[in-house]
């Protein structure tokens, strides 16, 4: 398309974090200290929950803050897995206009081996006899439930470990080969890079895609043993993306409101990062009610397990519609407008109401779960509760992931200067 | 029609439309777009072969109206879909499925997600065309040569003649100096209201000719034909096939004839008696009465109840729930027979008349199995023991007819108290 704005110099931009990244870092680092620390504590006086041998040897009082912590990790997990799904479909469509605003899911997807350690508290405890988390790796409930036998090939904890093991691979080694290749073209300004990693993305997506799925399944879909749903994966993947696309609209609303990149990322990418928004708030609406249409209709016990407590009581009906409500039915007419995706403060509404939204799906998953587990009655779930400590561990999580993203974003351009396709995104326009 | 096409071109001379300036490139065509609009222009209008970047800016068009159409589309599809299947499926027709509710918003939505885009994307695509006046027949810039090239690979901007600031030279010397290469005056020549006369006497003509067929089809589902039926698709009306008794294509069996010999082993139906009396009513070879030996601890109130189910689902339909021969299909095919004036229906047979009332047990149970006159044999589809049941029922039925009440039903249907005066012999004969 022909350009008639004259073409932005990204030399005459700034376009480093500078002083601010180390700021940055070193805040999240210390609150996600803090308030990992605060969680433990909180979590070992807001107990006990449950009988005895909820937690293994490992005593009643952790009990709630292993799930807390599951929400923090998923919450940051599905939005660092958004990025890297983000970085991989520029590359695979080719796409001009988002080269400018790769940069932050590339450091999103970097992220991936700091979400491997921040994995470490959900599996060690697991390795260590708990089953506080997950029923299937409690022998007992094993014993009685002949399903949960049926599923022990796989449902298991040292296949559950080499597996993650497995995932956390697969991401690693993505995030860290797309984010290399780009800065290395930053630096050397050798453009093969770009077409070596779009070479790799085909390839890059469908391990993904498998990695994300099984994954969704082992840590999500087997917090209720019994209960399998074949498009879970989708689900949890369309959740992880509207985060990202909210996560880079804020990203960027931050570095220019400090002066970084401010001609560069115009009101056009804004748009479109809007526009991905809103679509992926109704494939994730379209996935969910997929997902539970079939199970409505077929009304399966096998199948309604994952319904019924989430329908329990009045406090969960809410909840289930609270989710409704703000992850679908509110954004959508939302988000519709034009004009909403190019005004920037409409646009920092809405995905900070996604990103919470987003939080309140996993809330709707994992909350549950554990509430079952204390009544001893995955169908029969306590009350919800006020959601302090799961609030802190994601403040806990994401001060870590954020602290770590800061600190290498600091050391390099926040723009892949050099890419071979930047000066068309730069004049990118929208009809 | 030319004569009067002369006499309204007379009256209205031709008129000045407006001057088109040719472009070679996108970025002329914006840049000259800019320049018409601020030197104040209104009435003008950019052509372009592919959707240009920035036209719109230049061109300071306001907001289309587009997005409000396919809302209003969207949510008209919404609508519908949901009162429709209220409607259908909660009104008109409530039909249960998998025991859901009849207003059932989850099972609602599919439908509604489909009519909701469907209409979206419908009042997208028309809505377009239409503000992009591409449902026009005629307009007077077609006879223009330069705008030929537009659809292909030129660009151009016209402005109309009756824009207030248009002068001819002043407006071709604008455009000249925005570095259009050609310029083109174009004028309106014959131009109605109306379409021509003669557009309308084909629209007639084609829908009387469009009648044609529908009138022929709703004719034929008023008349009945001897002469076939035309098939489009023939199904399985006229298909290739052998009769059983006709010689099989080469190559097919073994055997020459379609119909196939049985399987080495099997046995025809009713070939393995054990027990004479209880499979075919029979002793030596010859009808008894009384019922088998091994049914003697069985007739009970339940042998009854079964005997009057199966009596009811299989018998009542020709003999009637009494007995008198006077079922639902006798009732009909009595009436059938009058209308027709002609009568071929033999009527079944009353229970309650002296000549069946003596038959043994044996050949009752006989004419249950393998059927008599018309009646079908119901051997094949009842087990022995339900037409023993049967029999037992009938005996009692006959019992109530005869207003002759006895102290016990099983002591009587062992031993019949209707004195049969006719030997066995003559009334099989008699009955055939």
């Amino acid at each position: 398309m022909a350009h008639h704005e004259p073409t932005i110099n990204i030399t005459s931009e700034n376009r480093r974090l500078g002083d601010l990244g180390n700021a940055l870092s070193g805040v999240s680092y210390l609150v996600g200290f803090v308030a990992l620390v605060a969680a433990v504590a909180l979590g070992y006086f807001s107990g006990p929950y449950g009988n005895e041998s909820l937690n293994g040897g490992l005593g009643t009082g952790l009990v709630r803050l292993q799930y807390a912590y599951l929400l923090g990790f998923m919450f940051f997990l599905t939005l660092t897995l958004g990025g890297l799904f983000f970085t991989m479909a520029l590359y695979i469509t080719g796409a001009k206009w988002g080269i400018v605003i790769r940069r932050v899911p590339e450091l999103v997807a970097r992220n991936a081996p700091v979400m491997a350690v921040l994995s470490l508290p959900i599996i060690i405890p697991l390795l260590m006899g708990s089953h506080a988390l997950y029923e299937w790796a409690n022998a007992e409930a094993v014993a009685k439930e002949h399903l949960l036998q049926h599923k022990k090939p796989w449902l298991n904890v040292s296949f559950f470990t080499v597996r993650m093991v497995i995932y956390f691979a697969i991401w690693s080694v993505l995030g860290i080969v797309f984010y290399y290749r780009s800065v290395k073209c930053d630096t050397t300004g050798d453009i093969t890079q770009y077409s070596k990693a779009k070479w790799l993305s085909p390839l890059g997506i469908i391990l993904f895609s498998l990695a994300t799925t099984f994954a969704s399944f082992d840590l999500l879909m087997s917090l209720t043993p019994t209960w399998y749903s074949t498009i879970f994966g989708v689900y949890v993947f369309a959740g992880g993306n509207v985060s990202i696309f909210a996560f880079t609209i804020l990203a960027y609303r931050y570095l220019q409101h400090h002066g970084i990149l401010t001609k560069a990322v115009t009101t056009e990418h804004y748009h479109d990062l809007g526009k991905l928004l809103f679509s992926f708030v109704v494939f994730w609406g379209y996935i969910a009610f997929s997902q539970f249409m079939l199970i409505w209709y077929a009304n399966l016990p096998e199948e309604t397990a994952f319904y019924k407590p989430r329908q329990a009581t009045y406090a969960w009906i809410a909840i289930s519609c609270l989710l409704l409500l703000t992850h679908l039915l509110i954004p959508f007419p939302g988000l519709l407008s034009r004009w909403v995706k190019r005004s920037k403060p409409a646009l920092i509404f809405w995905a900070c109401w996604m990103l919470v939204a987003h939080w309140i799906d996993l809330f709707y998953i994992i909350h549950p779960t554990w509430a079952g587990r204390v009544n001893g009655d995955l169908l029969n779930p306590i009350e919800p509760q006020i959601p302090i400590l799961e609030i802190i561990c994601t403040v806990g999580v994401g001060g870590i992931w954020l602290g770590a993203l800061a600190k290498r974003a600091t050391g390099i351009s926040l723009v892949p200067e050099k890419d071979p396709l930047l000066p068309a995104s730069l004049a990118f326009q929208n009809f | 029609m030319s004569h009067d096409h002369d006499k309204v071109e007379e009256q209205h001379a031709p008129q000045l439309y407006g001057v088109v300036a040719e472009f070679l490139s996108p970025d002329a065509l914006i840049a000259a777009a800019k320049l018409v609009q601020d030197s104040g222009y209104t009435k003008y209008e950019c052509y372009s072969p592919h959707p240009v970047h920035g036209i719109d800016t230049a061109m300071k068009t306001p907001y289309s109206p587009i997005p409000w159409l396919v809302l209003g589309g969207g949510l008209t599809g919404l609508v519908a879909a949901i009162a429709m299947q209220c409607w259908m499926n909660g009104i008109d027709y409530p039909y249960l499925i998998s025991g859901k509710p009849f207003f059932s918003i989850p099972a609602q939505i599919p439908v509604a997600f489909e009519l909701t885009i469907l209409l979206a994307g419908i009042t997208a695509f028309v809505g377009m065309l239409m503000l992009n006046k591409l449902f026009g027949f005629y307009s007077p810039l077609d006879k223009s040569k330069l705008m030929r090239r537009v659809t292909n690979d030129r660009y151009a901007l016209v402005v109309e003649a009756n824009d207030p600031l248009f002068r001819l030279q002043g407006t071709s010397e604008l455009l000249n100096g925005v570095g259009a290469r050609h310029l083109d005056t174009c004028y309106e020549e014959y131009q109605s209201e109306e379409p021509p006369q003669v557009f309308w006497q084909i629209i007639v003509l084609l829908t009387v000719l469009g009648l044609i067929p529908m009138a022929l089809v709703f004719r034929a589902s008023f008349s009945t034909s001897d002469t076939e039926p035309i098939r489009i698709d023939h199904g399985m009306a006229y298909q290739q096939k052998v009769k059983a008794q006709q010689p099989a294509p080469d190559g097919i069996f073994t055997e020459p004839n379609m119909n196939r010999p049985p399987v080495e082993g099997t046995l025809r139906f009713g070939s393995n008696v054990e027990d004479e009396h209880f499979d075919k009513g029979k002793v030596n070879g010859q009808f008894v009465n009384g019922f088998p030996a091994r049914l003697k601890d069985k007739l009970d109130d339940k042998m009854m109840a079964r005997g009057q189910r199966q009596f009811t689902i299989y018998c009542s339909v020709c003999h009637g729930a009494a007995g008198y021969g006077d079922g639902m299909v006798h009732r009909v095919a009595t009436a059938r027979a009058a209308a027709l004036d002609a009568s071929l229906w033999a009527p079944p047979k009353s229970f309650h008349e002296p000549i069946t009332g003596s038959k043994p047990d044996g050949d009752i149970f006989d004419t249950i199995t393998n059927g008599k006159g018309k009646m079908l044999g119901y051997g094949y589809r009842l087990s022995a023991e339900d037409r023993w049941a049967i029999v037992l029922y009938v005996r009692a039925l006959q019992k109530s007819q005869l207003n002759k009440v006895t102290a016990s039903p099983t002591e009587s249907t062992l031993a019949p108290t209707a004195s049969p005066n006719k030997p066995t012999s003559d009334k099989t004969t008699a009955s055939r």
